[in-house]
């Protein structure tokens, strides 16, 4: 079955960005899947199963640690590997990250090595 | 390549705004990809007819119905068109925030870095990160030997030993002009010089302070490579920032190493002082006295008065070669050994030989000194003296009026084994002065670079003859000091003055 990342976040450029960092592993057939906020991200975590979610904090309608809590928590899909993205100068709740069951964060700006490196890591597959 | 998937594009809003077209249309269709494989909708209608999705000149998929079907085809090349120019900012966007993002790392590493070296270095492994190239290298002019020194490096440029010069290849017409380059095929540059490595292309960039070019930055691949604006772009960014912090670490070194030289200047000084008499003896039938300035640099000047016995007092001006704390050294073995063969030898030249021998049998420095070694036989009145390769004292006969150079044979003092030196006698009368001085007197420098020199000093001598030891020696220092004016002081300025009475 194909692998998919779901980029969650509600400014259009950064998921520009995010779409166009992890391009080339659509070549890999990996299927990237954008939501627009917490909640779209949370009904397509649910539809489609995503192997990557790489998930902003501050977000309407739902946040990033709610989606990150329901998904954990309460749906019980553990192996959905979750990367919480927080804006710079925003410290990272770590308390609560661990709490929600994120596997991990960073920092935005991201570095886009680092979200490549990432997605080789979870998704096993190399550039 | 950027490029956009109709499978993709099907995938979001789009599929929902399609089947709304397909309701009010109300005709059956289908999509397919490029390669015929059926995407969205009936396979049938492709039996009604087949209109070609575009984007720009290609074709990336079809749509099958009947000629309304066309109008959707029409759409989705627009809407693929929409997607292909969002596509190519974002990856615009995504190389342009890779820059940032490599700027603000390399910009944060650099802050807590002081070493030059380990500044270039960081640059060279950032830009290999970023630029493709099979070797890259930072590098400095050296002013003494006209090659450029790598000081970093990764790939090829690690291991080569080739000099180039400053003022030849490409990176010395950058370094000259001071505007980087990109040169994709290296081989037909006339300016090119051949190294042991292949470099097919090249990107040379200066690392300029200001507008001061400080080196040169190559980023090179031994395989053909179409290096474009946005490289060379990119990778001035980072020489200007690696040149910046450079020359900080370059001055940060340069500051460290001027307060260890003051600190070691300040130890040489205070070896020099303390190993000079704290006092002028009182003899009988003479007035001696003796005048130091030490220079900023510090020399190794040294004097000293050795009484041998009742009547005879030695008296010693020396100058050692080299400045510092070698000097210094060298200066308190010449003057221990000095002092104790004076006292042990009643002729001059013997105690002066005997300090030679033991000088080049103690030290190893490859320093030597000059040296003028006089007994005044204050009651007989006469002086007998040698000299090392010293400044001839001058000797004023009041009786005549005439100056008297007292020059004897004889060479520096740590040089040669066995020397020969030349051992004189002179008669003294009431009046008579005696002026030693080492070179710090006589080449004193003013402003306009001209020497206080021995006419002046003689001339000096012959106005003030009158005066006493101590006031001739005062007038001396105060009349080169006033023709030194601005002029920094070299050298150690160190006078003795013997008045007969």
């Amino acid at each position: 079955m194909d692998k998919k990342i779901l980029i969650v976040d509600d400014e259009p450029h950064i998921r520009a960005l995010l779409e166009q960092t992890l391009e080339d592993f659509e070549d890999e057939g990996v299927e990237i899947l954008i939501a627009k906020d917490g909640q779209e991200g949370l009904d397509i975590i649910q539809e489609e199963h995503p192997d990557l979610v790489f998930l902003d904090i501050m977000m309407p309608k739902m946040n990033g640690f709610d989606v990150c809590n329901t998904v954990k928590n309460e749906l019980n899909l553990k192996d959905v590997y979750i990367v919480m993205l927080t804006a710079k100068g925003q410290e990272f709740d770590k308390k609560k990250g661990v709490e929600v069951g994120t596997d991990t964060y960073m920092t935005k700006p991201f570095d886009p090595d680092a979200i490549i490196e990432k997605a080789e890591e979870v998704l096993g597959i190399e550039l | 390549m950027t490029s956009v998937k109709l499978k993709k594009l099907l995938k979001r809003e789009t599929a929902s705004i399609v089947h709304e077209i397909v309701e009010v249309i109300d005709q059956t269709i289908g999509i397919q990809d490029v390669n015929g494989k059926l995407l969205l909708g009936d396979e049938k209608s492709f039996v009604l007819g087949k209109y070609p999705i575009k984007l720009e000149e290609d074709v990336i998929g079809w749509v099958g119905g009947p000629e309304k079907a066309s109008s959707v085809a029409s759409l989705l090349s627009h809407i693929a068109e929409r997607e292909f120019e969002k596509r190519t900012l974002s990856r615009e966007t995504l190389e342009r925030y890779k820059e940032i993002n490599l700027l603000y790392t390399i910009s944060a590493k650099m802050a807590s870095c002081l070493d030059a070296q380990e500044v270039a270095q960081l640059i060279i492994d950032e830009v290999r990160k970023t630029i493709q190239a099979t070797s890259a290298s930072i590098m400095f002019p050296n002013e003494k030997t006209d090659t450029f020194d790598i000081i970093a490096a990764f790939g090829t440029a690690v291991s080569t030993k080739f000099e180039l010069k400053t003022n030849e290849g490409i990176a010395g017409s950058v370094l000259f002009t001071g505007k980087g380059v990109i040169i994709n095929d290296v081989q037909s540059s006339p300016e090119f010089v051949e190294g042991p490595y292949k470099i097919s292309s090249l990107i040379c960039i200066p690392l300029k302070v200001e507008e001061k070019v400080i080196g040169v930055m190559n980023i090179s691949s031994k395989d053909p490579v179409t290096y474009t604006a946005g490289d060379l772009k990119l990778a001035t960014a980072l020489a200007t920032q690696a040149a910046v912090s450079i020359e900080n670490a370059r001055l940060q070194a340069e500051r460290l190493e001027q307060e260890k030289i003051v600190q070691e200047l300040e130890i040489a000084r205070n070896i020099q002082v303390s190993l000079l008499p704290n006092t002028t003896p009182i003899v009988e039938g003479a007035e001696v006295t003796a005048l130091f300035l030490p220079a900023r640099q510090v020399g190794g000047d040294f004097y000293d008065f050795i009484p041998i016995s009742e009547n005879n007092l030695g008296l010693v001006i020396a100058d050692v070669s080299g400045k510092g704390v070698p000097a210094a050294l060298f200066m308190a073995l010449s003057r221990a050994l000095m002092r104790a063969n004076s006292l042990q030898n009643p002729h001059v030249s013997h105690a002066v030989i005997r300090t030679n021998k033991l000088i080049l049998d103690c030290a190893t420095s490859g320093l030597f000194v000059t040296l003028f070694y006089a007994i005044v036989d204050t009651q007989a009145r006469i002086l007998k003296y040698v000299s090392a390769g010293h400044n001839p004292p001058i000797l004023y006969k009041k009786r005549t009026g005439e100056i008297q150079l007292l020059e004897a044979d004889g060479i520096a003092l740590g040089v040669l084994d066995d020397i020969e030196l030349e051992e004189r006698e002179t008669s003294l009368e009431e009046g008579d002065l005696i002026v030693l001085y080492t070179d710090g007197v006589t080449e004193a420098m003013n402003v306009q670079d001209e020497e206080f020199g021995e006419e002046r000093l003689i001339q000096l001598i012959l106005d003030n003859h009158t005066s006493s030891a101590n006031e001739l020696s005062c007038k001396i220092k105060d009349v080169v000091m006033e023709f030194a004016g601005e002029a920094p002081q070299f050298d150690d300025f160190t006078l003795m003055v013997v008045k007969m009475q």
